[in-house]
């Protein structure tokens, strides 16, 4: 903000006696408006930075939807292993008979407790 | 602003904004110059409020008003802000020429700034610079131009420009210390 104050002078350094100088120079002003150059450049400013505002706003939202899109994606993938895998189990049991198939399923799910409670512990 | 702008001005419209930006500079300006009669302070504040308002473009609610009494709201706050500052710090007493001697180390507090003995002195010393001296110091400080602008203006060099700017600081400097020092013996 306070670079602004000798009418946004961006391009000129202001020493302390500049910026002193200014202020009491300014005291001098009969017009109880601001200068159009004041005007001007912090319209400009506010402009620019209610743009800046703006983009930084959409590409906010745009890395919600990427996100989210990720997100979708990773659970297609999940749910499209699980359906092959199901398939695949299928198969696998009706080739067996009953006797194979409930031991495949006994060690399946033993094999899941040792491994959920590896998990646990 | 017309009520069917509202909705346009919080959707942060840059046509709207820009007109609404251009007409409450003045009227900001000239709220904050009655409460303190400094320029540099008034144009400060109106920057911050303009800028708060910006930043704040998303927490407007045209249900609630319209843009005009809620920018109203940011600048009134921004004078508590500001007095309430004033307030934490010592105050402060004395005239300028107390201070003229740090001119170029220490910033002017805006309290002896807005003492009317100051802008009397500052008018009275101008006035004793020669007149190009004085067109090229309004020109920057008042008009707020940029150096190439005023070297437009006047018709000569940006570095014709920068030297006359400098001869010009420090004859003010001089007329404000020798004007102060005459103040203080009558």
């Amino acid at each position: 903000m306070k670079q602004k104050n000798d009418g946004l002078l961006s391009r000129d350094s202001l020493t302390q006696s500049d910026r002193n100088i200014s202020r009491l120079v300014k005291l001098a002003n009969d017009s109880n408006q601001p200068s159009r150059a004041f005007t001007e450049s912090l319209i400009n400013n506010a402009l620019g930075k209610l743009e800046q505002l703006k983009t930084a706003k959409k590409r906010e939202e745009k890395n919600i939807i990427l996100k989210v899109s990720r997100w979708e994606k990773a659970m297609g993938i999940a749910a499209m292993i699980a359906v092959v895998c199901l398939a695949g189990f299928s198969i696998l049991v009706s080739n067996l008979n009953s006797f194979f198939a409930v031991i495949v399923l006994t060690v399946m799910f033993i094999n899941r407790f040792i491994y959920l409670g590896g998990l646990i512990l | 602003m017309e009520q069917r702008s509202w909705v346009g001005f919080a959707r942060g419209d840059s046509d709207i904004w820009r007109e609404f930006i251009g007409r409450e500079i003045p009227l900001l300006y000239g709220m904050f110059i009655r409460r303190w009669p400094n320029p540099s302070l008034a144009e400060e504040l109106v920057q911050k409020t303009i800028f708060d308002a910006v930043r704040g473009c998303g927490s407007y609610d045209p249900l609630r008003g319209g843009p005009e009494e809620w920018i109203l709201g940011i600048a009134r706050n921004n004078i508590r802000l500001e007095a309430r500052k004033r307030a934490s710090r010592p105050s402060i007493n004395g005239d300028i020429s107390r201070y003229l001697e740090a001119i170029d180390t220490k910033p002017l507090p805006d309290e002896v700034l807005e003492q009317k003995e100051t802008a009397l002195l500052v008018r009275s010393a101008l006035s004793r610079l020669e007149s190009k001296e004085q067109t090229v110091l309004r020109a920057r400080y008042i008009e707020g131009l940029l150096t190439r602008d005023i070297a437009g203006k006047m018709g000569v060099t940006e570095k014709a420009v920068y030297s006359m700017l400098y001869r010009a600081r420090i004859s003010l400097r001089r007329e404000l210390k020798r004007t102060a020092s005459l103040y203080d013996k009558g």
